[in-house]
């Protein structure tokens, strides 16, 4: 038993593996109310495979209103969006890490 | 034996804390990650491996320690099994110390239904614990040696409350499982029963990633404080009444692995004479061996794939 738990401990202290990808912060802030931003970022917990990796910006409506020209560098995915008016926007990201192992997720944002 | 395991739980903590990031593994749905949980059995069919869920009911009258290990791989997509067993010390007061393996037990688990938008899972299964299998030494007066096997149909569900309106957005971190079970045992002599258990849980990373990111600094920012219970309601006539336990706690997500700490109050005089607890840590091996662990071993799985997304 204990052989078996130090083989386990010591190799998640070496870090040889990777894992999930999940939003660690974004900008805007989840949930938050904000003047129109030109840029929307999230900030995810692993490195991103960039060919699978995806995020997106859509109004009340369903719409996206981003312009498509998503930038992904090591775990951070930004995309550009227009001058947005007054309201509330879905910030939709999918991630696939480096291991492969593939995660989705949605948050909202209010424009003031 | 006790010390050590109690150390190994430590040193997985202490390992996963200093990792910069924390993340998560399998169980998802929607956006919602359903954790494995100590009492509820999870409605995921995928790969777990919990070791060692501690179990300490020090006012029992055997003053009993239960160390479960258990195993599930996932074999077609959606589709897995695995097995379990505990190992129970016993030091009743004023009698000998008795230890030993409990009954060997298995799984089988399919995901049936899942509607991610609605963060919703229903699956079903079975349990099969083999009865003459463990240790002759560790039956008790409450609990006599079962010679015989049980089998147990269960009905698994999962559910997020992502669907409140923005007036209680503060609740959709909420999330209920429950698992509910019929055992059938093989000695016609003993009352069959019905199990349920369930856990209500307060996700503060999903408050944090989906809600509203409110600065919860880490480590309060990964964890689940949670609600369990665990039932078992006899069903034949002049059976005992329903007996379990209330299990209050909470859980603390790492990178690698996940640390739970649970009390049990048990509901009854029947249930126990005294409140008891629980640790379990829960390692996350898909994400420790990608390579290996994290996908069927036949057919592929959507979740865990770049192909098809």
């Amino acid at each position: 038993m204990r052989t078996l738990l130090t083989v386990l401990f010591t190799l998640a202290s070496i870090s040889l593996a990777q894992a999930h990808a999940f939003l660690d912060h974004a900008e805007p802030k989840v949930g938050t109310t904000v003047a129109s931003p030109s840029l929307v970022k999230v900030f995810m917990t692993e490195e991103l495979e960039a060919a699978f990796s995806k995020l997106q910006v859509f109004d009340a409506k369903g719409t996206e209103v981003d312009r498509k020209d998503v930038q992904i560098s090591d775990a951070t995915m930004t995309v550009s969006v227009p001058s947005l008016p007054p309201g509330k926007y879905k910030v939709a990201w999918s991630a696939v890490a480096v291991d492969t192992h593939h995660t989705t997720g949605t948050f909202t944002f209010t424009v003031q | 034996m006790k010390t050590k395991l109690v150390c190994a739980a430590m040193a997985c903590a202490l390992t996963t804390i200093t990792m910069p990031n924390t993340v998560w593994a399998h169980g998802l749905e929607g956006d919602r990650f359903f954790p494995p949980t100590p009492l509820t059995d999870d409605p995921f069919a995928v790969d777990e491996l919990s070791l060692p869920a501690i179990q300490y009911n020090p006012a029992s009258a055997s003053n009993e320690i239960d160390i479960t290990g258990s195993f599930s791989k996932e074999i077609f997509p959606k589709f897995a099994v695995s097995i379990q067993d505990t190992y129970v010390n016993l030091n009743p007061k004023g009698g000998p110390a008795e230890d030993g393996f409990g009954n060997l037990g298995f799984n089988a688990k399919y995901q049936l239904w899942e509607v991610p938008e609605h963060e919703f899972i229903l699956s079903i299964g079975s349990d099969f614990t083999l009865g003459g299998t463990g240790s002759k030494g560790i039956q008790t007066s409450s609990i006599p040696y079962q010679y015989y096997t049980t089998y147990t149909p269960n009905l698994y569900l999962g559910k997020g409350f992502n669907e409140l309106p923005d007036s209680l957005k503060y609740l959709r971190p909420l999330a209920i499982t429950t698992v509910t079970g019929y055992d059938l045992y093989a000695n016609a002599a003993q009352s069959n029963a019905l199990e349920w258990s369930g856990s209500l849980q307060y996700s503060i990373p999903y408050l944090q990633e989906h809600v509203e990111d409110v600065g919860i600094p880490r480590p309060f920012r990964d964890m689940i404080p949670l609600v369990e219970f665990q039932m078992t309601t006899p069903t034949n006539k002049n059976a005992v009444p329903t007996t379990g336990t209330i299990d209050p706690g909470v859980l603390w997500e790492g990178k690698y692995c996940q640390v739970s700490a649970e009390v049990s109050v048990p509901i009854n005089s029947q249930s126990g004479p005294a409140v008891g607890g629980l640790i379990q840590v829960q390692v996350f091996i898909d994400d420790l061996f990608p390579k290996i662990f994290g996908h069927p071993i036949f057919g592929s799985d959507d979740n865990d794939s770049t192909s098809g997304k």
